[in-house]
């Protein structure tokens, strides 16, 4: 067994190495399924490449982990956007909706502001036609 | 070999447009991509908080984007890599980042499960990734574990897509030394041929 990482590039030429990287691009990104002999070096990259696929696709954190990581995510966007927080379900349960707190301020403010209007009126604006004498 | 298909894209494209509509759809996303886009940040990172903080900012600035998400035929995990990418980028340039080797920043809290699991061929698959080249390991990680495309995973590295394609092959070349798989040369050439399924 050689010792050093580049052993297998010595002992292969520069044409058969590049060769070989083409070939194992294509068929990481294909559907290919050809018969491959033992003896071609791609069989066993290929084997080597789709156990590196499954061990870096195993999950690595949690559900602990991923709460914590969500709900800080959640935090940030959510200093920037107060409307963010409602992105994640699990927040719903937190009491008061932002939704509800923003639709009781637009009423309030509405209200505020009609009230305002009315009394601008009552100061400006002409009599009602059929205003009571 | 690929997981990734024209039917999984189109499915993700499904997952980006209902996210869009009501971001509470959003859940399956995060979900999908959080151990993917972790990992990759600790590989950035050698360090869990950080690689946490990172994955943290990746995600909340996916839910700012999300509205303005365009799709262009690509996973969606290729955006949020490039995300983390910009993100540790900008970190390093900060005065008090701390890069700590790979053993110290990973083993100081293990489980007794984790420690069992470190028997198991996967998890020396993953420590083998570990101590590769930093290029070498982002860029397997990459083809890997996103499953993206070497023009992808350019656009990603700042590389050109010959350059990771030499940096793919160098760091299996490595693993394949590490891990014990036995050299073209050695192989019995006789051998009866095989099918490659993934």
């Amino acid at each position: 067994m050689p010792d050093t990482p580049l052993d297998l590039e010595i002992l292969l030429d520069r044409e058969t190495r590049i060769d070989l990287a083409a070939r194992l691009d294509a068929y990481i990104d294909s559907d290919r399924d050809d018969e491959l002999h033992h003896g071609d070096p791609l069989a066993s990259f290929l084997a080597l490449a789709t156990e590196i696929r499954d061990a870096l696709r195993h999950p690595v954190l949690s559900d602990t982990d991923r709460a914590r990581i969500h709900a800080r995510a959640v935090d940030l966007a959510a200093r920037r956007s107060r409307g963010l927080r409602r992105t994640w379900p699990q927040l719903a349960h937190l009491g008061t909706h932002p939704a509800v707190v923003g639709g009781a301020a637009a009423a309030v403010l509405a209200i505020a502001g009609l009230a305002a209007l009315r009394d601008r009126r009552g100061a400006h604006a002409p009599r009602p036609l059929l205003g009571v004498a | 070999m690929p997981h990734r298909t024209p039917q999984s894209l189109a499915a993700e494209r499904l997952l980006i447009l209902a996210a869009q509509r009501d971001p509470q759809a959003f859940a399956p996303l995060y979900t999908k991509y959080v151990d993917q886009i972790y990992a990759y940040a600790y590989t950035l990172t050698r360090n869990k908080d950080q690689a946490e903080d990172v994955t943290a900012a990746t995600f909340a600035r996916a839910l700012e984007e999300l509205p303005r998400f365009e799709w262009r035929g690509v996973p969606y995990s290729a955006w949020l890599y490039r995300v983390a990418s910009n993100l540790v980028a900008r970190d390093k340039r900060r005065p008090g980042w701390i890069e700590l080797s790979p053993h110290t920043s990973a083993d100081a809290d293990e489980t007794p499960e984790h420690i069992a699991t470190l028997h198991d061929r996967d998890a020396h698959i993953r420590e083998a990734v570990d101590t590769l080249p930093h290029d070498q390991r982002q860029a397997i990680l990459l083809r890997f574990g996103g499953e993206l495309r070497n023009k992808e995973i350019a656009e990603i590295m700042g590389r050109s897509e010959g350059a990771i394609k030499l940096l793919t092959f160098r760091a299996m070349t490595t693993l394949r030394r590490r891990l014990g798989a036995p050299l073209p040369a050695e192989r019995d050439d006789h051998s009866e041929p095989r099918r490659h399924h993934a």
